[in-house]
């Protein structure tokens, strides 16, 4: 059990000092205008990134009800010795999973399951016209009417199988699972291989069924990456997929936007038995919706098991609808504030927020956490937007100059597009 | 409990000593339109609300949480819902109560303050959320559930096969917006507020044992298949690790549960094991 600390006190007193300190557009407003410098920013990363041109959108602010008009800012403290990484590698997913699709009278009569690994579990729910019509339910399957069969041996009324959950214990569990959905466990005694999973007793023998098998034990996994988190429109997509470095003897897949258009990609063979795909991503469509995943089906022959796996990995692809200009001012007050002003150009109407990190020196001459900034307003063409750090939360951290600003980044609110990163971005020496 | 103790003689001394203390109750994944009778069960509330100077200073939200956090649906509506209930009962001092992706949508006013202008003053009034079994890196159930999907596209998510809300807490969608929107998890900034998770550690589903029936032994069954998907530590919906993906932790569950019961997902958000006692006294 940890205690709960007073780090939260604090912060309060710092937002409400700075939480209308926004600059737009405009020069400093108040009496202090203390030292303005004129600056650039430092050259990109590697792990850096932001457009190379700009894409304009006339629809701007039709396209985007709801979102706020009003410039607000915020900067709070942060604790010197916090751990703060660059960003993150792209996520990889690891699937152990892969689903078929079956009719109904394929089900009755039997439908052969490949599973290589013991203690699988297989999930069964209605898809087709019964969901379309509510009826997921009504045509739910109970797993004690189901029949596995291996190697000649049937296995009914539940034998074979274990953690049976009907639809009904599944949905009071409140998995969001879609309607009709059951599962059970496969006893670990059964074995592994061809199973054949039938259902004797199903009525509904023209409607469509999903199955899914999950395979937690095994040790071989579909893993998939995107070559990086972030991509702008028409940049070229990279995707690495392994299936435990197997020859896939079956493999395709596709990329879908968040606004549900699909392209296929072709995976092809690699180095240390990888597969890649490539495509040249369109992100012109309604903003906003999640993030584009590429999806992949593989299968792969393991000795005398068959293996297979669906999986999909998620990478998010942005409109470059603004970008920071390069420009940039520093303030420093007399009341010990620093100001620390980013040029933007916006080619499309849109909210666009400016955040970073406020870095000081300390005592040993070592670069420490400060503070983080936000400013945030609507605007299209050029403008600027001020990150400011009190001069009490300055003196208050014990750090000094020279300072940095790290983690620069440019969002677009709006649009939920991430539109720089840039890992070092201003020093400031004084 | 010296560190909490601090803090209260803090706000004793403080000009602050007189503040209005208020409680908000946060629901998770779901369309809510009486969270207090559907989701928290007014017995939870009622015994945790009478930890405040003024009992009546409460205020259970209702939103529709299946849309993404970011949207006015999602966190706008609870912008809202916040903003009003700390302005007609004058709460300077708020104390914010989640459950599961209640987490994330609170989590995402405090890592986006300039997205609404209503925020900075919540994140002000706030003292500290208490996370219950928060979905701060996502659950593979999220995946399961949206998995299949793909055969029919258009049609299946149409269909709801996965709400918005699911498919944000899939694990590779919640790295990405903990990487980039969200602070509060390793490596990332730490939100301005204390983020202090409830984690659950396992359910409970004997038949015999009555402790297995708090909250309904039925919500409890479906749990333990969907441990399956599960690291050995869950609460039967969410991997402990994402439960205290963000923020701090307070305290797992049997380390304070009444009887070192653990808490199930379904069991973190109702009156089971003293959780109600333990947040009444944390007000």
């Amino acid at each position: 059990m940890n205690m709960k600390t007073t780090f939260s006190i604090p912060a309060v007193a710092a937002q409400v000092l700075l939480a209308s300190s926004l600059l737009l557009s405009g020069p400093v407003a108040g009496q202090d205008r203390g030292q303005i410098a004129d600056a650039v920013l430092l050259p990109m990363g590697e792990a850096d990134f932001a457009p190379d041109t700009l894409v304009r959108i006339d629809a701007g602010r039709a396209q985007l009800p709801g979102v706020s008009l009003e410039p607000v800012s915020f900067t709070y403290p942060l604790p010197a010795e916090a751990d703060i990484d660059g960003p993150g590698a792209p996520f990889e997913t690891r699937s152990r999973e892969y689903w078929t699709e079956v009719g109904g009278d394929e089900l009755r009569a039997g439908v052969v399951l490949h599973v290589s690994s013991p203690r699988a579990l297989v999930r069964l729910n209605p898809a087709g016209s019964a969901q379309v019509a509510g009826l997921g339910e009504t045509h739910a399957i109970s797993p004690e009417t189901l029949v596995l069969t291996v190697d000649g041996e049937s296995h009914a009324g539940g034998t074979g199988m274990e953690l049976l959950v009907d639809a009904a214990q599944l949905r009071a569990a409140g998995a969001p699972f879609v309607d009709g959905t059951s599962a059970f466990r496969i006893r670990g005694d059964v074995g592994v291989g061809p199973l054949t999973l039938s259902a004797p007793e199903l009525r509904a023998a023209g409607e469509r069924f999903v199955i899914h098998v999950f395979e937690p034990e095994s040790e071989l996994s579909l893993d998939i990456v995107a070559g990086r988190s972030d991509y702008f429109h028409g940049d070229t997509l990279t995707v690495t997929a392994d299936l435990g470095g197997l020859a896939l003897r079956r493999v395709e897949g596709y990329v879908v936007s968040p606004a549900g258009r699909a392209w296929p990609v072709d995976f092809e063979r690699a180095a240390e038995g990888r597969y890649v795909a490539r495509l040249q991503l369109d992100a012109l469509e309604a903003p906003g919706q999640g993030l584009w995943e590429v999806h992949m089906a593989a299968s792969a022959q393991m000795d005398d098991l068959t293996v297979i796996r669906n999986g999909r990995a998620a990478f998010a692809c942005h409109l470059p609808t603004a970008g920071l200009t390069g420009e940039a001012s520093v303030q420093r007050r007399r009341d010990g504030s620093l100001g620390a002003t980013f040029g933007v150009s916006a080619a499309s109407g849109g909210r666009y927020e400016v955040r970073g990190l406020l870095y000081g020196t300390d005592g040993a001459g070592k670069l420490r956490p400060m503070a983080i900034g936000h400013a945030a307003a609507w605007f299209e063409g050029e403008g600027r937007l001020t990150l400011d750090f009190d001069g009490g939360l300055i003196r208050a951290s014990g750090l000094s100059a020279p300072f940095e600003i790290r983690d620069l980044r440019l969002l677009d609110q709006g649009r939920m597009g991430q539109l720089h990163r840039q890992g070092r971005a201003l020093v400031i020496d004084r | 409990m010296a560190a909490r103790l601090a803090l209260a003689l803090f706000l004793l001394a403080a000009p602050g000593a007189f503040a209005a203390t208020g409680v908000a109750f946060v629901h998770g994944t779901g369309q809510q339109t009486d969270a207090l009778n559907d989701y928290w069960t007014p017995e939870m509330v009622n015994s945790v609300r009478q930890g405040l100077p003024n009992p009546s200073n409460y205020t259970v939200v209702n939103c529709d949480f299946e849309q993404y956090m970011w949207t006015s649906a999602a966190a706008g509506c609870l912008a809202d819902q916040l903003t009003r209930f700390v302005g007609d009962r004058g709460i300077t001092d708020l104390v914010v109560i989640t459950h599961s992706n209640g987490g994330n949508v609170m989590r995402w006013i405090l890592s986006n303050p300039t997205w609404d202008s209503r925020y900075p003053d919540l994140i002000a009034k706030t003292r500290w959320v208490n996370a219950l079994a928060a979905s701060s890196k996502g659950t593979p159930l999220a995946d399961a559930v949206t998995s299949g999907s793909v055969f029919e596209q258009a049609l299946g998510w149409l269909l709801g096969y996965a709400s918005d809300a699911v498919k944000m807490q899939q694990v590779a969608w919640m790295a990405y917006y903990n990487d980039t929107w969200l602070y509060g998890t390793a490596g990332r900034p730490a939100l301005p507020k204390g983020f202090w998770n409830v984690v659950g550690t396992d359910v409970e589903t004997a038949i015999w044992d009555p402790d297995s029936y708090c909250g309904g032994y039925g919500l409890n069954l479906g749990l333990e298949i969907t441990q399956a998907w599960l690291d050995g530590c869950s609460d039967g919906f969410l991997d402990c690790s994402s439960q205290n993906g963000a923020g701090s932790l307070w305290f797992n569950d049997t380390s304070r549960t009444n009887g070192r019961e653990p808490l199930s997902h379904n069991q973190s958000r109702r009156r089971c094991f003293g959780l109600d006692v333990i947040l009444r006294n944390d007000l």
